[in-house]
């Protein structure tokens, strides 16, 4: 077992963007989380990446109780997350944007280390035509495997992406599914994606965690998750669940 | 480079070129050294403060207080950078507050400390000005300590800039909150760089302070000190190795300039002259050799 939550909750207020939730993310697995807007995805994974604490609940990674730490501190564990709204990323190339991954991540290491570490990622992920470009100057199809590259070199065991797709194109996308494959299956690392575009998560999970007003309300195989009824019901309403059915 | 610099700056007083030029070069080396003070926390770290007064005054005047007590000038100047570093401790909880907030609070502490100490002098019935003895060290020996000082500091930027620390304050620059996904602790990576940057300002004030032979807070903590840092980054480059040198340049003659051909309108024109320079280069001064590198680059494709 990897990265397992109980009851962990979050509260704003009066509101429970996150109420009661359950779950563990298998070692190795790619797990998708999905559900409509503010169903309380992404503040599942603020929560489980040390950026909100928890007012309930208890967050263990590997046996360990990670619950409340700091954001660093868990990236330093090995669970390393990418963020929602694009970050403006450092002045400089990318290649030294990538690099600042492997400086800092898990196992932090020398600049020059670094930067050959950085080399090594950025070919496997087809950047290599960028290294040296200024990152102020990439499409956003670019920033964003910038985005996941340096996460990668920051030797995540767990990685968790937090609508990386949005935005775009459906090639970009087919791209993106085979390229989160690869990196699971040549790093053996547990991936957690939130996302919008099922037809993405359909493809790329093997578990699907279905969330709505902050409680998980489905948990299963793609398939199995594509007829539950609930699901349907939160997706498209009442009466069309009906239709279905 | 460093060795270049500090060769043509020891020559310098040499040539014997009058007390006047000696003077001035004097004060440029003080402001080249809070302009690189000001640049760790400040260029590299994005962390604007406006209240490196606060540092530059408590260094000055904690150093003026142990030299009339017989303390070394040496170890005074040092103990004063410390006790301005110490102030760092109750800046900590400032770096809750992010970007603009933080510059205002910075700029709340300079003029609180201003008060303070005089507020303090005043009820312990001391002379608020501290007078330092006369004739303690020639204007010449002096000179060469400033020099060392300054060149001490240009080795610590260096030697910051290939370390992690400098990476990770630029990480922070750009966004806080990715840099600590990644790993890094925001938190004790500005709270080092707050550390340098009021340790060795401070130590700037103390020499100051020897240099004009007084200590009177309504100078030594005037905002000025915590703005000038912030002027000669924006015209040289901020965040860059080079960029505050040629800003401390810069700012030094024009600053003795327009004093003698303005007067009282010299900071009024120093205002104009950093418009002009943030509307045409908003990279600073520095930018220009990128300009022409880009220029040159696209010509020979």
């Amino acid at each position: 077992m990897s990265l397992v939550c109980q009851n962990v909750t979050k509260r704003f207020g009066g509101l429970n963007a996150v109420s009661g939730f359950d779950g563990s993310f298998a070692a190795g697995a790619i797990t998708g989380i999905i559900g409509p807007n503010g169903s309380g995805k992404s503040v599942l994974i603020n929560v489980m990446s040390g950026y909100y604490k928890p007012e309930e609940g208890k967050i263990t990674f590997d046996q360990k109780d990670i619950t409340g730490w700091n954001s660093h501190s868990v990236a330093k564990s090995g669970i390393v997350r990418t963020f929602q709204h694009m970050r403006p990323l450092m002045k400089g190339t990318v290649i030294e944007n990538v690099a600042l991954g492997a400086l800092f991540g898990r196992d932090s290491s020398s600049a020059k280390t670094a930067i050959s570490e950085a080399h090594r990622i950025c070919e496997e992920m087809g950047l290599t035509g960028l290294l040296s470009k200024s990152s102020d100057t990439l499409t956003t199809y670019e920033r964003k495997k910038v985005e996941i590259a340096r996460a990668v070199a920051a030797k995540p065991r767990v990685l968790m992406l937090d609508e990386v797709m949005a935005g775009l194109n459906p090639a970009e996308v087919q791209d993106f599914v085979k390229m989160i494959k690869s990196l699971r299956d040549n790093r053996k690392v547990t991936i957690i994606v939130v996302e919008h575009i099922l037809s993405a998560v359909m493809s790329l999970c093997e578990r699907v965690i279905v969330l709505f007003n902050g409680k998980k309300i489905a948990e299963g195989l793609p398939q199995e998750i594509v007829q539950d009824m609930r699901v349907i019901e939160v997706y498209l309403g009442r009466g069309l669940a009906n239709v279905t059915g | 480079m460093i060795l270049c610099f500090s060769v043509v700056f020891a020559v310098f007083p040499l040539l014997s070129l009058g007390d006047y030029l000696l003077r001035a070069v004097t004060l440029f080396l003080l402001y080249l050294i809070i302009a690189q003070s000001w640049n760790i926390l400040g260029g590299y770290g994005g962390q604007i403060s406006l209240g490196n007064s606060s540092f530059f005054g408590i260094g000055g005047y904690a150093a003026a207080l142990l030299i009339v007590s017989r303390v070394s000038i040496w170890a005074s100047i040092l103990i004063g950078g410390l006790i301005a570093a110490a102030l760092t401790f109750f800046m900590i909880p400032a770096f809750r507050l992010r970007a603009s907030y933080f510059a205002i609070l910075t700029l709340f502490l300079g003029a609180a400390m201003q008060a303070l100490v005089t507020q303090l002098a005043v009820t312990t019935n001391t002379p608020v000005t501290v007078y330092l003895p006369m004739g303690m060290m020639s204007s010449i020996s002096l000179y060469y300590w400033i020099l060392a000082v300054t060149v001490l500091i240009l080795v610590l930027v260096m030697i910051l800039e290939r370390s992690k620390i400098i990476s990770a304050l630029r990480a922070i620059k750009a966004d806080e909150d990715s840099a600590e996904s990644l790993g890094i602790n925001a938190a004790l990576y500005k709270t080092i760089g707050l550390f340098l940057m009021s340790l060795t300002t401070g130590i700037a004030g103390a020499l100051y302070v020897v240099f004009i032979g007084f200590a009177e807070p309504s100078d030594i903590f005037a905002v000025e000190w915590g703005v000038y840092p912030l002027f000669m980054g924006i015209v040289g480059g901020i965040g860059t190795y080079v960029g505050p040198i040629i800003g401390a340049a810069i700012f030094a003659i024009a600053l003795q300039w327009l004093v003698a051909f303005v007067g009282t309108f010299s900071l009024l024109s120093l205002a104009v002259l950093l418009v002009v320079i943030v509307l045409t280069m908003p990279n600073g001064i520095i930018n220009i050799f990128a300009m022409f590198k880009a220029a040159r680059d696209k010509s020979k494709r």
